[in-house]
């Protein structure tokens, strides 16, 4: 949607009088904004709404869209706010580290225990912990707000596994796109990068003194993509360039963590926790958990691994702390705490209690110890009014009152935003921000997610903190590079020697999966064309051979592929969506679709933007294209095989030719091999009237017509086509030139024990070999048996499709092992 | 008196297991009146990683790696150790247990501090589940060792023993509801009771000995593990109580260690990669140097 913005930019924008403006103020324009306004009024701004790359299902993959109005900041404001979340950081830092440390604070009263015992959250398994450099939360996220008064408060600190930080990379690239003038020239951002710089260093130099070697990783652990924060997660490791896993890609080896990759296991310095702390080891965090690593929650004790932020993080994470921290700040830091929060009553101590219980309709009650859930719409929370005073809650706050907070309400400042019609409009507002241990202390990232709730749901902008003064205090310097700015439209570069077992095993069938997709469009785009063009004699023939072919590939469900046989033209048109896309078959197209997205969707932080838009498209197409009748499925077939082949071309263009590659294009070759190998013991096995029709069929859907014609130049015949799908070294579509190519992929790959020559998948694919370079093919053509089957045809088939299902077993033996088994 | 225990956990599965990581709480520790002497572990097959610690409530674990494929597991544990025998309880002389209910929501010193932390709801222990139950017991002013006292006779006297009635993961309502069960049920049950009203109770999990005194034959808990609870109680310290078999435990009552609930001090805590459908095998074995 793209618009022009009326000329009254303001005409629309009617902020609540009661509420802080984050735009004007009683004399007008704020100052920071004036040059913003100044060059949309000039300029004829035309508004790009883009969509964001991810968007596959917004539910999906990401919660909030994006609004390409950011969020201006003055750098004089910001400074303070950096000066009291710094502070901030540090505190919650030292409180972290009493609580799972000396328990100091518990001793000398300073904190009730109460607090804590009670929280959930608080591990006491995780007691006794020293991470390097004493640095228990590396990253922390504040959410903020901005009271009618014009006081900043910090909502909640987030310091379980602060997520979001993708999130604002990808809105600062969609709106210093949409506004590069004004990103560049007028206004004069401060850059994140020199941040994510920094945090990085931190977490290189704690990974190094946790590892003392500098032969380690950082990996990003997270839930996987079926998890909320998936799309934060993968886009931090493209950007930084970490592998994201999951706990099962991990092992423990005598009090060290490792990475099981295929090259073995490869020790790990740091991870970046993106999973909550009872779910990271099933031994020690939660004995009812199946997920996670065991034994990492002892790795991390001893320092021998850095785990960002520490386990155990969350137990300061809820509203019970606030109140404490002014007390906090004056006994851990010697200062008082610079920014406030919003006010909290524990209900734990008597007079508290007895305040939230007198005051119910104006305070906001919540549970004390509840962590709010990763991904949320924190500006919603706030905006909820009043809860009733039911005496069902005073009774609950006397018999469990420390399980009880009541916290203050807040109106939250108004900030203008594009609304559907182009104007702009208000809509509440909360900041998140983040704050990140540096070499130099923490330090405030210039920068952030704004979030607004508006009538049509939540948006995120992109926050700027404008440079027009001299960078003082703690900004971070720029001192991006080159390598440290994101590669959204190439794929990470960096080598495979960190390839996790289980992306491996993702490549390796998202290969077969593409591959058997292509077949099964092959067949189907046949059937379908003859029956357009058909009508002839032939027809029936043609059309029990084809479905056939699809009921024998599993593409169709036996049952049904009878039915369509016997049914005849009349049948597959009215059935046309069943199958096509037949809910019985085992192999069927629109299940293949799936398998291909959601196994391209694991190893989504290997691929290039343009490929994983390709994969988007691919997953919509069955559901977004008319199919009522055959041509529409002739189209739509078609378009599936674009797609199909720009993935091909996306991905063999695009990945470095290392393990990763090699897999995809081993699953590929195997699965293509299969492919050739089952569609002519159906078709070319039997010599009777038929035959020329099923060798046509053959060349068809083998895709090698036009390749025939050109070599052959004459009908064909069994001998020729055999030669050409089966022993032609040119042909890529030829038995043998899979084979080829897997003999070249397996002698590169690593690990295989080759101490005694050939590895067992190398021997299997030689023997491949053999068996076709042998093959006479006018024998194989010509010995037929008494029941009109070509027999020593059928004999090598058997053979070649056993070797070859056994090439693909040895290759998941030898690098997915370690992997609990996955049914495909 | 030195005692000592065989502890033989079996671990028989379906499948070959290839890889098996294991947590395990089977050596008892040193406390107010228990010595340890001497303890091992021994694992089959062998482990090729074994590391120890102590945990947030100083209970010592072992942490075992096993990488050879095994159709059985057993792990051993072998154990000396010296009882000494406590002088009689004053229970009368002990605080109401609203003081110590007070002083807990508002510690002073640090021991209570500590003990605080298991006056709260935990993984297994629910607070509203057995509060009506006890109501009688906890009248105003009543001493608290004394209270706790009779809590312990009542579940002995109402509660039926029967190992076919609950399993590991039985809730507590359940069991009040059944009125059976077994020893870890019991003492969930008892400190579900303490907590609800503000007391400060701990798991114990250890071994029972046959005391040779004709009295107390036929205690119930032998050749196997046992479990009951500890109350604290200011200057007394912390105090067990077996509900299982209504009695203060006087060197008859080996302590592995004590957490919040069961889950703290499960002997075993296993992680495996096959093994399919399992069967556990217990044996204990004590007797008296």
């Amino acid at each position: 949607m793209a618009s022009v913005l009326k000329p009254d930019l303001l005409d629309a924008y009617a902020p609540p009088t009661t509420a802080y403006d984050e735009l004007l103020c009683a004399a007008g324009l704020r100052p920071h904004w004036q040059s913003t306004f100044d060059y949309l009024r000039q300029s004829d701004y035309r508004p790009h709404v883009q969509r964001p790359r991810s968007g596959w299902t917004a539910e999906h993959t990401r919660p909030w869209q994006h609004d390409p109005l950011p969020l201006i900041m003055a750098d004089d404001e910001w400074l303070d706010l950096s000066a009291g979340l710094t502070q901030r950081a540090k505190l919650l830092n030292a409180v972290v580290a009493d609580l799972y440390g000396s328990q100091r604070l518990f001793a000398e009263r300073t904190l009730p225990p109460g607090l804590f015992f009670g929280n959930p959250e608080f591990m006491l398994a995780a007691q006794g912990s020293h991470p390097p450099g004493g640095v228990y939360l590396p990253l922390i996220a504040f959410d903020l707000g901005r009271s009618p008064d014009g006081q900043w408060r910090v909502l909640s600190n987030r310091t379980e596994a602060p997520i979001g930080l993708g999130f604002c990379l990808e809105n600062r690239i969609l709106t210093a796109r949409s506004m590069a003038d004004l990103f560049n020239r007028v206004v004069g951002v401060n850059r994140l990068a020199g941040f994510l710089a920094n945090y990085r260093q931190a977490l290189r130099s704690q990974g190094r003194s946790a590892r003392a070697t500098e032969d380690n990783l950082t990996v990003i652990l997270s839930e996987g993509p079926d998890g909320p924060g998936y799309f934060d997660h993968a886009y931090l490791g493209q950007y930084f360039g970490y592998p994201v896993v999951e706990g099962a890609d991990l092992t423990v080896r005598d009090g060290s963590v490792f990475l099981k990759t295929l090259e073995g296991l490869k020790p790990i310095g740091v991870i970046q926790r993106q999973i909550d702390s009872a779910r990271c080891d099933p031994l020690e965090c939660d004995p009812d958990s199946l997920s996670g690593t065991p034994g990492l929650l002892a790795a991390a004790r001893s320092g021998r691994v850095m785990v960002a932020n520490a386990i155990g993080s969350g137990v300061i994470e809820n509203d019970a702390i606030m109140s404490f921290l002014p007390a906090l700040c004056e006994r851990l830091l010697d200062e008082s705490l610079k920014l406030p929060s919003l006010a909290t009553w524990w209900c734990g101590q008597a007079e508290e209690a007895e305040h939230v219980i007198d005051n119910l309709e104006t305070l906001v009650l919540r549970s004390a110890y509840e962590r709010k859930p990763l991904v949320t719409s924190t500006v919603a929370q706030y905006l909820e009014s009043d809860s009733p005073a039911n005496p069902d809650l005073v009774d609950a706050i006397r018999t469990q009152p420390y399980a009880f907070v009541g916290r203050e309400s807040i109106e939250l400042s108004s900030v203008p935003y594009l609304s559907a019609d182009s104007s702009l409009k208000a809509a509440p507002m909360t900041l998140r921000v983040f704050a990140a241990a540096t070499e130099e202390g923490y330090a405030l990232m210039p920068g952030g997610l704004a979030r607004i709730s508006t009538p049509a749901g939540d948006l995120s902008k992109d926050v700027w903190v404008t440079a027009e003064r001299a960078r003082v205090g703690s900004f971070p310097p720029a001192t991006a590079t080159a390598s440290n700015l994101p590669t959204t439209s190439t794929l990470a570069r960096r080598s495979d020697r960190d390839l996790p077992s289980r992306t491996a095993d993702d490549l390796f069938w998202l290969g077969r999966y593409l591959e058997r997709a292509e077949g099964a469009t092959h067949v189907y785009r046949s059937l379908f064309q003859f029956l357009t063009e058909g009508g002839s004699t032939e027809e029936r023939v043609n059309l029990s051979i084809l479905t056939g072919l699809l009921g024998s590939l599993g593409y169709l469900a036996p049952s049904r592929s009878r039915k369509v046989a016997t049914g005849g033209r009349p049948t597959v048109e009215r059935e046309l969506f069943h199958i096509l896309f037949d809910p019985d078959g085992a192999n069927a197209l629109h299940k293949l679709i799936n398998h291909i997205f959601r196994t391209a969707d694991h190893v989504r932080e290997r691929l290039s933007s343009d490929a994983w838009r390709t994969f988007q498209r691919l997953a919509d197409l069955p559901a977004k294209r008319p199919l009522r009748s055959l041509v529409d499925a002739v189209n739509l077939l078609d378009d599936i095989l674009q797609c199909l082949s720009a993935l091909n071309g996306q991905i063999s263009e695009n990945m470095i030719q290392s393990y990763g590659w090699r897999l995809l294009d081993l699953g590929r070759r195997i699965e293509r091999g299969l492919f050739g190998v089952r569609v002519m013991r159906d078709l070319a096995l039997r010599q009777d009237v038929d035959e020329s029709t099923r060798l046509d069929l053959l060349l068809e859907t083998n895709d090698s017509r036009i390749t025939y014609r050109s070599r052959y130049q004459s009908t064909p015949s069994v001998t020729t086509v055999l030669d050409l799908l089966m022993v032609d070294t040119t042909n890529p579509r030829s038995v043998i030139y899979q084979i080829e190519r897997m003999r070249e992929h397996l002698v590169w790959m690593p690990m295989e024990d080759t101490s005694r020559g050939l590895s067992a998948s190398q021997h299997a694919a030689l023997t491949l070999y053999n068996d076709l370079t042998l093959a006479d093919v006018d024998q194989l053509a010509g010995a037929v048996n008494r029941q009109g089957i070509r027999q020593d045809l059928r004999r090598l088939l058997t053979r070649l499709e056993t070797t070859t299902v056994k090439v693909s077993e040895l290759i998941a033996n030898t690098y997915f092992e370690h992997l609990p088994n996955r049914s495909r | 008196m030195q005692l000592k225990v065989h502890h033989q956990t079996q671990f028989e599965y379906e499948h070959p297991v290839s890889s098996s990581q294991q947590l395990l709480r089977l050596r008892p520790r040193n406390c107010p009146g228990q010595r340890v002497l001497s303890s091992r572990i021994e694992v089959k097959p062998a482990s090729i990683s074994h590391t120890d610690h102590n945990d947030s409530f100083g209970n010592q674990v072992d942490v075992l790696l096993i990488q050879a494929n095994h159709h059985d597991l057993l792990i051993e544990s072998i154990c000396e150790v010296e009882l000494d025998g406590r002088t009689p309880l004053m229970m009368d002389l002990s605080p109401p247990w609203e003081t110590i209910a007070a002083e807990m929501r508002f510690p002073t010193s640090p021991q209570a501090w500590q003990a605080s932390a298991f006056c709260f709801p935990s993984k297994r222990i629910r607070l509203d589940s057995a509060i009506e139950f006890a109501q009688s017991i906890f009248s105003p002013g009543r001493p608290l060792l004394s209270a706790a006292m009779e809590l312990t006779s009542t579940i002995f006297k109402e509660f039926t023993y029967d190992a076919s009635a609950t399993d590991v993961n039985t809730p507590v309502a359940e069991i009040v509801r059944k009125r059976r069960g077994v020893c870890q049920d019991f003492a969930h049950l008892a400190i579900s009771v303490l907590r609800s009203f503000g007391l400060p109770a701990r798991y114990v999990s250890g071994y029972l000995h046959n005391d040779p005194k004709p009295s107390k034959i036929g205690l119930v808990g032998i050749d196997a593990s046992h479990a009951w609870i500890s109350v604290w109680c200011r200057d007394f310290g912390w105090v067990d109580f077996d509900p299982t078999n209504n009695l203060v435990p006087d060197r008859t009552h080996i302590t592995i260690g004590w957490g919040r609930d069961y889950d703290d001090v499960r002997p075993t805590t296993g992680f495996i990669r096959g093994g399919g459908r399992q069967t556990l095998r217990v044996g204990v074995a004590v007797h008296e140097l």
